[in-house]
């Protein structure tokens, strides 16, 4: 499961193969997405051996919309439409699962309605769905991180720890 | 008239509209390119790609700078010429270390001590696991297996994650891969590499100092933060 960051990510290192970016336009790109977290090309690397190895990838359509939006002055923006039909083609391709996750069906559980307020609709519907699906779910949000790192009955990682890690 | 306004140029001077370019589009840009340069040789991984031969994190000083940004390199080397010096130090040992890592390379995938290990290794790993030779290389193709290897001794490669076809066999014999470089024909090929890549190093800590050094006097004397703006850290929180 990919929450905003890592889905992010995941679109940008695409774009850039795609459009053959050279060294410099990667780094300008990644660093802007990654914004103040290190990601050196090496773990750019590791990220795509990461999606090429996984069978499956998941995420919402909150945080499809909230990455596709891309920031008004960052580096992708000013290719925002070839970002665009080069993301939409990917997501297309089957590999990644988009599912869907009504409010209703979200706050019909009273604790989802507080993670809404406390943490905003995409983290509350990503953690809803990293619970029922039981599986991994990668992200850059130190504060949903540590929310959930102990008890949880889902997989949480920090994503740029979860690739230095050989467990 | 292209030379008197060539003549001219000497006696304009620089503002710190002209500052914050070279800061946001070369000399950080360059940096932070360096520091990436520098962690990887100081933990001699050399980051070495036998497909489509190549170092991944170390490039001539010109391909760190976005290609619209270049003009910019140039008139900051215009106005500081002592650079293209370090920058030229730089790119020659990016070159050498490029050429000594593919004469490694090739010197330990003609090694016999090295295909000797391959087939033993793989075929224990394989009755031990039931699992195919393939297996342990994922989608690279069986006349690739030997380079995979070289490529990970070549670059000192560390423990691998789960999520690498390869870490099965790498991570359980890699103390013995590793010690292949001490062989014979192999051994002058990894000192050179890393005579190679201690000269990069030098060269990489002596342009990095001397850009830092520059940059702070431009932003004392132009009063030009090194950095305008901090950006949200989380990604999300847009």
């Amino acid at each position: 499961m990919l929450d905003t960051g890592p889905l992010l990510t995941y679109l940008a290192v695409h774009y850039l193969d795609q459009t053959e970016a050279d060294t410099a336009r990667r780094s300008a790109v990644v660093q802007d997405v990654r914004r103040g977290s290190r990601f050196a090309k090496a773990e750019q690397e590791r990220f795509q051996v990461l999606l090429d190895r996984s069978e499956h990838l998941l995420t919402t359509p909150h945080a499809l919309c909230e990455v596709l939006k891309l920031r008004e002055h960052s580096v992708l923006s000013q290719d925002r439409e070839r970002f665009c039909r080069i993301s939409l083609k990917l997501l297309m391709d089957g590999k990644l699962k988009e599912v869907s996750c009504p409010l209703r069906e979200l706050c019909a559980d009273e604790a989802y309605g507080e993670l809404i307020c406390r943490f905003g609709l995409t983290d509350a519907a990503v953690v809803y769905l990293a619970e029922n699906e039981r599986c991994l779910l990668l992200t850059d949000d130190r504060k949903l991180y540590s929310t959930y790192t102990s008890g949880a009955v889902f997989e949480i990682r920090l994503l740029h720890e979860y690739l230095r890690s050989t467990e | 008239m292209p030379t008197k306004s060539r003549t001219s140029q000497k006696n304009r001077s620089v503002g710190p509209n002209i500052v914050r370019a070279w800061f946001d589009t070369v000399l950080n840009p360059l940096l932070s390119e360096l520091a990436e340069e520098r962690r990887e040789l100081l933990a001699e991984n050399w980051t070495w790609r036998f497909c489509r031969p190549r170092l991944l994190s170390m490039v001539p000083v010109r391909e760190c700078i976005v290609a619209e940004a270049r003009d910019n390199l140039d008139q900051f080397l215009t106005f500081h010429p002592e650079f293209r010096r370090f920058i030229d130090r730089h790119d020659r040992h990016v070159d050498s270390l490029f050429q000594t890592c593919r004469s490694f390379h090739r010197a330990l995938t003609e090694s016999e001590v090295l295909q000797e290990a391959y087939h033993r290794t793989t075929a224990e790993l394989s009755q031990r696991t039931g699992r195919s030779v393939s297996d342990f290389f994922g989608a690279e193709p069986p006349e690739n297996h030997l380079d995979v290897l070289a490529e990970y001794i070549v670059n000192r490669a560390a423990k691998l994650p789960h999520y690498y076809a390869t870490a099965p066999l790498w991570n359980e014999y890699s103390e013995e891969f590793l010690r292949m470089r001490e062989s014979a024909g192999v051994r002058p090929h990894w000192e050179a590499t890393r005579t190679a890549g201690a000269e990069l190093r030098r060269a990489v800590d002596d342009l990095s100092a001397h850009l830092k050094a520059t940059r702070d006097d431009l932003s004392l004397e132009y009063d030009v933060p090194f950095v305008f703006q901090i950006s949200p850290v989380e990604p999300k929180r847009r």
